[in-house]
């Protein structure tokens, strides 16, 4: 029998409509038909990143209760040639529901953002890749009538961590070493701010409503700043809800997507030479809700989290055309909300 | 010796019967509360013994605080389904009344049970049905059920509205539960892994009761449960206000 080549797309769901917990799904490589290959259970998998170096997935646990304790978390999992999940490792959060998750390019840190209490979680990685209790939790900022919440938290190179707080209406760059606050930028006229990702040498924050993304260039290591370069909208037309959850570039850097709930679309960027985006195509898909996508990590495609369809659909992605074409495939999963692909393999 | 009319001795004594009344009062109050409960007339629970005011909560656990009496009533309606029951039994009971006699604190342990015939009711739960990851036992034959029981402490306000009492928060701390042909010791880690999943299912509630990611209104207050690995610990005070 001929091993066939694919993908395996990790898949975090909400624990309710019969939710298994984690789904890993095989994809195939040639015709991109996805199929379940196994389940892991674990409750509230809301947020997942993938190590760009060693077969681990770390899923943030964005429910109210982690391991005994009224907490958030993450729990890092080998996966196997078979997409056979393991956990290897866990770590509380000191915050509820841990609604964003991210690690370094070199597998040394992983950084979490805690919804409830603000609180930033950063995690040193052991040699497996498994996380380590938390060495540093950095606070949100206590402002009268401003809720403590925290959205997101982006590694930038192996030197930064950024956040978008809701707290502070911001996107705030601390140190990766000491949780140290470097710079800030607050988004004007208080959109509801959403998601953060590093590119190169630009950060792209996602506002969740009005759907706007600000580009910054990264002088980090210059002067400790940040500096705007561009805002544009995820849509072509305004409109009064958006919705946007999530916002990531593929491999090679060509090319920056981002998702939005209300029109249940995914919109593809160019990214030009100087980190500024062109908006190429905003690609309608086969259901509603997208939660959150993955690209995978050779960028040749993008699974999207519907989660309010209960599946999954995956697309194959066109560098030169700057748009998305659908594999005709969903998959039934219940309520879909993170999801990690691999290379293919 | 202090000199006491009789006027002064009989507010007294009315004072002294008007809380000794209102304990009672309470007491049915909650008793009343934990029947509802376990025959199954959640639905009667919020606009019969909860109070009026938007600002009522609930909280279970680690599942946060529901705050609004729209996400309280989430706690109480449940699916209808044969083989279900839940039960709350009082005891340990602990309760003071504030001296202007207009709200008061009581705290109870409680035993509760939680029963799911699954599969071996007539009408099973289908296989993607989400009860299924909290049927905790199995049968020889491998049918599926849940048969659980709980240690609680259920942490009461109530308050005097219109002469009537009414509950107007509640705090419910689950220090254990396990599947009654165990113990909660050796299933102490076992329930982590679907604690979350219940605490989830504990508000999701049929149409038209809102159900789409009913979520908390805030984090959790305080939260402590059992563990081989943890100490007891005293999360709230005891503090006498009765006269």
């Amino acid at each position: 029998m001929v091993k066939k080549s694919g993908y395996y797309a990790f898949v975090g769901t909400n624990s309710v409509r019969g939710s298994l917990g984690i789904y890993s799904v095989f994809i195939d490589g040639e015709t991109l038909r996805p199929e379940l290959a196994s389940t892991h259970q674990v409750s509230n998998a809301g947020a997942m990143d993938i190590s760009r170096s060693k077969p681990v997935i770390y899923a943030g646990i964005e429910g109210m209760t982690f391991k005994g304790f009224a907490d958030g978390g993450v729990i890092a999992y080998s996966y196997d040639e078979s997409g056979t999940l393991t956990e290897i490792g866990a770590a509380r959060s000191h915050g509820q529901r841990t609604c964003a998750i991210s690690v370094d390019g070199e597998t040394k840190n992983v950084y979490g953002s805690n919804f409830y209490e603000g609180t930033l979680a950063m995690w040193g990685l052991d040699e497996n890749g498994a996380p380590l209790p938390a060495r540093a939790v950095v606070p949100s900022a206590d402002i009268a009538g401003a809720w403590k919440a925290l959205h997101c938290a982006a590694a930038i190179g192996q030197g930064y961590v950024g956040v978008i707080s809701l707290t502070e209406c911001a996107l705030i760059v601390y140190s990766a070493r000491d949780g140290r606050r470097i710079t800030s930028y607050t988004f004007p006229n208080h959109p509801f701010c959403r998601y953060l990702c590093a590119c190169d040498d630009c950060l792209y924050a996602l506002m969740q409503d009005p759907g706007d993304i600000y580009v910054f260039k990264n002088h980090m290591d210059e002067n400790g700043t940040i500096e705007l370069i561009q805002v544009i909208s995820v849509l072509r037309e305004k409109r009064e809800r958006y919705g946007t959850t999530t916002i990531r570039p593929t491999q090679n850097g060509k090319l920056m997507l981002a998702a939005a709930r209300d029109s249940s679309t995914v919109t593809v960027f160019r990214i030009a030479g100087d980190g500024r985006l062109e908006l190429g195509d905003v690609v309608a898909l086969p259901g509603q809700t997208p939660r959150d996508f993955g690209i995978s990590g050779d960028g040749k495609i993008v699974v999207s989290c519907l989660q309010r369809s209960n599946m999954i659909a995956v697309h194959r992605i066109d560098d030169k055309n700057a748009t998305l074409e659908y594999s005709g495939y969903t998959l039934k999963i219940p309520s879909p909300a993170s999801t990690a692909v691999t290379g293919r393999i | 010796m202090e000199h006491i009319s009789v006027e002064e001795r009989l507010a007294a004594l009315e004072r002294k019967v008007m809380r000794l009344e209102d304990r009672q009062r309470i007491e049915n109050l909650y008793s009343k509360h934990n029947y509802y409960f376990s025959a199954g007339q959640g639905r009667r629970i919020v606009p019969e013994l909860w109070t009026k005011d938007d600002d009522a909560s609930i909280e279970y656990g680690a599942s946060g605080v529901y705050q609004k009496l729209w996400k309280v009533v989430t706690f109480y309606v449940n699916f209808d389904i044969a083989g279900r029951m839940a039960t709350f039994s009082c005891a340990n009971k602990w309760l003071s009344i504030a001296k202007d006699g207009l709200t008061a604190r009581g705290v109870w342990m409680v035993i509760g049970t939680e029963s799911d015939a699954g599969d071996l009711a007539k009408d099973k739960p289908k296989e993607d049905d989400e009860r299924r990851v909290l049927l905790s036992s199995v049968t020889e034959k491998g049918e599926a059920y849940r048969a659980e029981v709980l240690l609680q402490k259920h942490e009461v306000e109530f308050r005097k509205e219109d002469g009537v009492w009414k509950i107007f928060r509640l705090h419910i701390s689950e220090f254990f539960r396990c599947p009654a042909g165990r113990d909660w010791v050796s299933y102490a880690k076992e329930r982590q892994i679907t604690d979350g999943m219940w605490l989830e299912y504990m508000f999701e509630t049929p149409d038209p009761y809102p159900s789409w990611e009913n979520l908390p209104s805030g984090p959790t207050t305080r939260h402590w449960q059992y563990d081989v690995d943890a100490l007891p610990q005293l999360d709230t005070e005891l503090e006498d206000t009765d006269e």
